[in-house]
Formats: structure tokens, sequence, C-alpha cells
């Protein structure tokens, strides 16, 4: 297909190609509004030093051990000794430590030693009081499991206002996007494999047979 | 000769009816020496448009001053759905199964040089009447009082009677109809008619959807192009400007 034949194709669609994601974003629109139920974050802040390179100043190759201990410190933070013990302690009886450990993500900001934790939950008081606590409890056994005892909280969770997710208007410009994109491809690919013939050029090129006439459609009265 | 009076199908736009006098033309141009004087009409599958092709040919043609019969050859379909009925209901059929003479089926019309045999009466052997030697005589008495015969015939999809028609005919034209038939289809169709040693003159595509017929194959004057019209407002103006300077 020549690009003269695509965008006659495209301009041939044009109804399909406006409806469909239209539709489409606005069903996400009323979806991610009504149906999901929000989920707010909290997120605490944690500085992490260990007790090595406490006295010399900080070099790249640390930053990097840091990359790969981030690993470690997540596995931690998830680890059933820090998620039992912040739930016993919060006294919540609905949540399994697993449950809980599911909720956390841990990442660490991008060239730099500070960790953040965040919890997510429907409950935006629950959420904060776990994310608070686990941190509490992760820097409580630190010791213990990574002989780091020079944990400081930079900031500690606070009452979310805007819930997490949903994200209405990002999902219907996602939405958007997807379902634009998937209409074009539809549509090329049904031209493409569609061997209906279309043109006058498919009779003469495929069956050699020269094309007398072409003739509109009309709308007869039958 | 009987009448008829079957006017109505052949109420056309102004865009059809040029599209048929381009048909015409070129039909002319591939048959330089006249020799082609029987022409079938076949399709791949019904509702092709073929009937809908082939009479408005054969009045187009007739409107040019030729003397044209139309013969309805398909005489499996029900008369119910057919335009061209004759008024004692006796036609083809009748015809090639001895119940009527030559000139009872023949019917005039409104137009001037166009007459028309109808399909006749449904039978039990559609399929035998049409490979009895019967229908090429008729087609060789008919030949020489007409300019023209133009041959209906049903779809090669589904029954081989186009291919026995085209095959005792001068000519065939094969009728397209636009987004419908696949390509292998129309592939089989073909070699089928040369197999009959059908003489395929050429196609009709048929039934170009408005928007088509538009962008590649004119008629842009006839349906009104508001495109065009701006342009020709934008170079008046240009025009305007350039005497003004």
């Amino acid at each position: 297909m020549n690009l003269n034949q695509i965008s006659y194709l495209l301009f041939k669609r044009i109804k399909f190609i406006i409806a469909i994601p239209l539709l489409v974003s606005f069903i996400t629109l009323i979806a991610s509004l009504t149906l999901i139920d929000p989920v707010y974050k909290t997120t605490t802040t944690l500085y992490i030093i260990n007790k090595s390179d406490a006295q010399k100043s900080i070099n790249y190759d640390d930053i990097l051990t840091n990359q790969q201990l981030v690993k470690d410190y997540r596995e931690l933070i998830k680890s059933r000794n820090v998620t039992k013990a912040a739930l016993e302690d919060l006294n919540i009886k609905d949540l399994s430590h697993d449950q809980l450990a599911k909720k956390i993500s841990v990442s660490l900001k991008t060239d730099t030693r500070v960790l953040q934790i965040s919890v997510e939950d429907k409950n935006p008081k629950k959420a904060m009081d776990l994310t608070n606590k686990v941190s509490e409890k992760f820097i409580e056994k630190s010791v213990s499991l990574m002989s780091v005892d020079n944990i400081n909280v930079v900031d500690t969770a606070e009452l979310p206002k805007i819930p997490e997710k949903p994200k209405p208007f990002t999902y219907t410009v996602l939405a958007l996007f997807l379902s634009l994109i998937l209409t074009l491809g539809t549509i090329y690919f049904l031209e493409y494999f569609n061997d209906r013939i279309k043109s006058k050029e498919d009779i003469e090129e495929y069956l050699s047979i020269s094309v007398l006439g072409t003739i509109p459609l009309v709308k007869t009265n039958k | 000769m009987a009448d008829a009076n079957n006017n109505s199908i052949f109420v056309m736009n102004e865009t059809v009816e040029e599209a048929f006098k381009v048909l015409r033309a070129n039909i002319n141009f591939c048959d330089p020496e006249n020799k082609y004087k029987t022409i079938s009409i076949t399709s791949y599958s019904p509702d092709e448009g073929k009937s809908f092709a082939s009479t408005n040919l054969s009045v187009s043609m007739a409107k040019s001053g030729l003397k044209i019969l139309y013969v309805d050859a398909d005489i499996r379909k029900p008369m119910l759905f057919k335009s061209l009925v004759s008024r004692d209901f006796k036609g083809l059929s009748n015809y090639l199964m001895g119940h009527a003479e030559l000139n009872e089926i023949i019917n005039k019309t409104e137009i001037e040089g166009f007459h028309f045999i109808s399909c006749g009466i449904k039978t039990h052997n559609p399929g035998e009447l049409i490979c009895s030697p019967k229908l090429g005589e008729l087609l060789d008495m008919v030949k020489d009082r007409y300019n023209f015969v133009i041959v209906d015939t049903p779809p090669l999809g589904s029954v081989i009677d186009g291919a026995l028609i085209a095959s005792i005919t001068d000519a065939s034209i094969i009728v397209i109809s636009q987004n419908k038939v696949k390509l292998r289809n129309a592939i089989m169709m073909k070699d089928q008619l040369e197999k009959a040693n059908a003489n395929i003159i050429g196609a009709i595509l048929n039934k170009v959807s408005k928007l088509d017929y538009k962008n590649y194959y004119g008629g842009y004057d006839y349906y009104g192009s508001k495109g065009k019209k701006i342009s020709k407002l934008l170079k008046k103006q240009l025009i305007k400007k350039r005497d003004q300077i």
C-alpha cells in the first residue's frame, strides 16, 4: 500500500476511527469513576547509611552497592518478621502478613541512598498507619537483620487526600490512544487480508480482464 | 409481438446513465468490425447486478439508435424478482419447451429499439432447457434482426448455465460487484469460462460506492463537490487580486 491508498483508506473509515476510540475512552472514564474503589497510597522516606561508610564521604560505588541492596531491603521490609510485628502493633486482624507484603512497595530514589516505602490501602488512615509502622519496625529490626544501625526517617507518612488509584484522566487518555492504535491496526489488517475485488486495478491485475465500465451504486426501490 | 410496460426500471440518474454510455462506447471499441452480435452477461454470485447492468446497457444502446434484444436466460430465478416480465408470462422457457413461437415471446417496450424476451415460466428442468440446441437456434434467428442481442445469465458460482450460454454467444462480459467476490472465486469463474471457450471481452465493475466513484472514476460533476467549488472560488479571488496589483 502506498501513502495515497493509506490516506484514502483512513478517509473512508474516518467514522470508525473517530467513533471507536471515543466510545472506548468514554466507557473507560465511566468505569474508572464508578466501578473501581479508590486506593490510597502513603510513603515514608528513609535515609540509609552503612556502618562502614559513616566516616567517609559517599562515592559512586556506594551508590551502586545501594542499587543492588535495594532488592535486599525490599525483601527484608516485606519479610514476615517485619510485617507481622507491624500488624500486631496496630492490632489489625483482617490482614495477613502476606497480604500486607503485597501492599508494600519499596523503591530507591535514583542515584541516592534515599529509600521510599509505600503502602496502598482502600482506607487512607490505615495506609498511613501501616506505612509508618512498617518503617518503624524495619528500622527497629535493621540492626539485627543487616547490621545497619543508621537509618534516619526523612519524611513520615501523611494522610493522603487524593487517591492513588483510579486516575480517571490518565486511564481515559491511555484508553483513547490504545483504542486508536488498535482501530487503525484492525482497519489496516482487514484491508490487507481482504481478498475481495475492490477496484478496477484488481480486475486488470489479477484477472487480466480489461474493465469496460464502472457503474456507481444506486439505490433501487425494490 | 406483445407489448410490455416496464418503464419504471429505466429511470436513472445522470451519473449512472453516463457510466453506461462509457460502457457502451468501450464495448464498441472492443469490436470495431461489429463481429459481436450476441453478448452474454455473467457474474460469479447472485445479486451482483447482472440484470441491472444488462438491461441498462441494452437501453443505453437502444437510445443511441441501435436495435437491441435483451434475452433473460436466467430461468431459475422466480419471476417475482424480475424487473422485465411480459404480460402473458410467456418467455424463454416456454419457447425452449416448444410451447411458444418466437414472435410470441419477443416484447416491445416504450423505448424505441429495445425489445426483450423474458425468462418465462418456472420449470422443473431448467438445466436441460439451457443445454438444448434450441437456445443456439434462437440466438441465430434473432442475430440478423438486431444490432446486439444481450443475454442475461444465472450466476456462475451456483450453476453452469452461464458458461453454456457464454460458449454459444460471440462475446461475454463479467459483472463484478465491488467488495463482494473473492479473488479466487473470480479466477475460478474466469477459468470456467475459458474452458467453455467463451470470449471474455471485459468486465464491468458494478456497485461502486459513491465515495470511490467520486475519487477514482470521475462522476465528480454530477455528485457535485464542495472542495472543487471552494478551490474555484479561491482561484477567482486570486485572479482578482492579481488584476488589482
